[in-house]
């Protein structure tokens, strides 16, 4: 056990002092994600928020929104990237041999992309409070409903992190997927009948619970399906990730990287 | 102690390995040769599990388990570039489960063999030179306490000086394991290995004890039916 943590906190050591040395992969990420975000103040994309939960500051839900959809789409992306770059670095082989499971060390390295991320999301606050006043109330369940959500998309990006070890290139799927999360998961504003649907996504819960919370409505139906859904995609995507990983060794595609 | 038991692989119609079986003894350096293509990566790849085979398995006696295999693969790879030597040496061990204090202890023994590693240890494994590298993701396994080490093209883009180096670290460091080494380097293997096996049409067809550059030269053309020339 005690030596499993350790491994774990080696991952996550290597991962933000390589990242810290390659710091341009940090300023371009402020950049894109600040310019993205802009735009979306800029367009007024989330008015229609106000009088769908009754909230007058309806930049502040599409901020918020918006940070939660950041925290998906890099717990989806983060652990394809990795897994594309370990093995054509070669550094995959000997995560898969080492004493602790696989997906423990994956789960450091993501968690040091969260936490780089973070820093980026600090970046993308002070943006919005300097640039446009908005300004972000957190509430500790609001955290936790991206915390279980960040989760449950960590599952979908298992789903994508064993393509990705199967089909090699898998670089415009998770694009779709990002730019999807973004349209129907209500992280701008979406049409009713998308929503009863996509609501089966852990990150469209969690922005309706986000949104119930500085409402002040009530949220206690979809924290329950938010902790359904996150659980769910958990479970398929560590069973995806196995299939995937075991079609691999069989076909040989981890020796051809 | 280790052995391979009727290994069968085949790529599509092609298969690469017809049935090995093969006891690897702990303390010898054993080296498989075979032009490109023949399977040898397959094998090693099987062996630490990164391959499924067709058929056969691999047992694994001692109490040894599949995470006791370590593989090295060819060329530069195999190190995290952005991170310095010293951090690529420690976390290689780490998650083979050892203390950090082992590892370090480890890096000392062996460190008198290899004096760039001490000077270059808060160097980027990226500023290191090809055979820095090369020589650097091998030293990585040997610290650690895997009981199998496995190296694809072992003195591959060494020089003489860094091929005699791991020469040393490779006999210093096979007491108390298996070591499997894949290699063209006939003068290099030569030197180095306890036993070698000739691969040939996916099977194991000869194998022997230490053989001069000149026999073993002779043996490979004779089997593989090349010219190396003088």
């Amino acid at each position: 056990m005690v030596g499993a943590l350790r491994a774990f906190y080696w991952e996550i050591k290597m991962s933000i002092m390589g990242t810290i040395r390659y710091r341009f992969g940090v300023f371009s990420d402020i950049i894109v994600f600040s310019a993205l975000l802009s735009a979306f103040l800029l367009s007024d994309s989330g008015k229609s928020y106000g009088s769908v939960y009754n909230y007058s500051n309806y930049k502040e839900l599409l901020v918020i929104g918006y940070m939660a959809w950041m925290y998906a789409v890099s717990s989806i992306s983060s652990i394809s990237q990795i897994i594309s770059g370990e093995l054509r670095g070669g550094t995959f082989y000997k995560k898969y041999n080492s004493k602790y499971p696989l997906q423990l060390l994956l789960l450091g390295r993501l968690l040091a992309s969260l936490l780089i991320e973070s820093v980026v999301m600090i970046v993308l606050l002070l943006l919005a409070k300097l640039g446009w006043n908005v300004e972000v109330t957190f509430h500790p369940l609001i955290i936790l409903a991206i915390i279980i959500s960040t989760i449950g998309m960590y599952g979908i990006g298992m789903v994508v992190a064993g393509m990705t070890i199967f089909y090699k290139n898998v670089r415009s799927v998770i694009f779709l997927i990002q730019m999807g999360l973004l349209f129907v998961t209500d992280t701008l504003p979406v049409a009713e009948g998308i929503l009863s649907i996509s609501k089966i996504i852990p990150l469209t819960s969690c922005n309706l619970i986000i949104k119930y919370i500085l409402a002040g409505q009530s949220y206690s139906h979809e924290f329950v399906l938010l902790c359904i859904t996150a659980a769910g995609f958990l479970a398929l995507g560590v069973l995806c990730f196995s299939c995937y990983l075991k079609k691999a060794r069989k076909k040989g595609n981890l020796l051809f990287y | 102690m280790m052995k391979v038991d009727n290994i069968t692989k085949s790529y599509g119609n092609n298969t690469v390995l017809r049935g090995i079986t093969y006891n690897f003894e702990k303390g010898n350096i054993t080296t498989i040769l075979a032009p490109n293509g023949s399977g040898k990566t397959t094998l090693l790849s099987i062996i630490s599990g990164l391959l499924i085979p067709d058929s056969g398995t691999v047992h694994f006696y001692e109490n040894w388990e599949p995470s006791d295999v370590c593989i090295v693969l060819a060329g530069e790879k195999n190190l995290y570039m952005k991170n310095t030597v010293l951090e690529n040496l420690l976390y290689f061990g780490i998650i083979r489960g050892m203390k950090k204090r082992e590892v370090t202890e480890n890096i000392e023994r062996f460190k008198d063999y290899l004096p760039f590693i001490g000077e270059a240890q808060s160097k980027l494994a990226e500023k290191l030179s090809y055979g820095q590298k090369r020589l650097l993701s091998i030293f990585s396994a040997i610290i650690t306490n895997a009981k199998c080490i496995m190296i694809d093209e072992a003195s591959e883009g060494l020089d003489m000086e860094y091929a005699n180096i791991l020469k040393i670290l490779l006999r210093k460091s096979a007491e108390d394991r298996v070591i499997i080494l894949a290699s063209h380097d006939y003068d290099f293997v030569s030197k180095v290995s306890d036993r070698l096996i000739f691969l040939k049409d996916g099977k194991f067809i000869e194998e022997h004890g230490q053989l001069p550059l000149d026999l073993l030269k002779k043996r490979y053309m004779e089997i593989f039916n090349v010219d190396l020339g003088d």
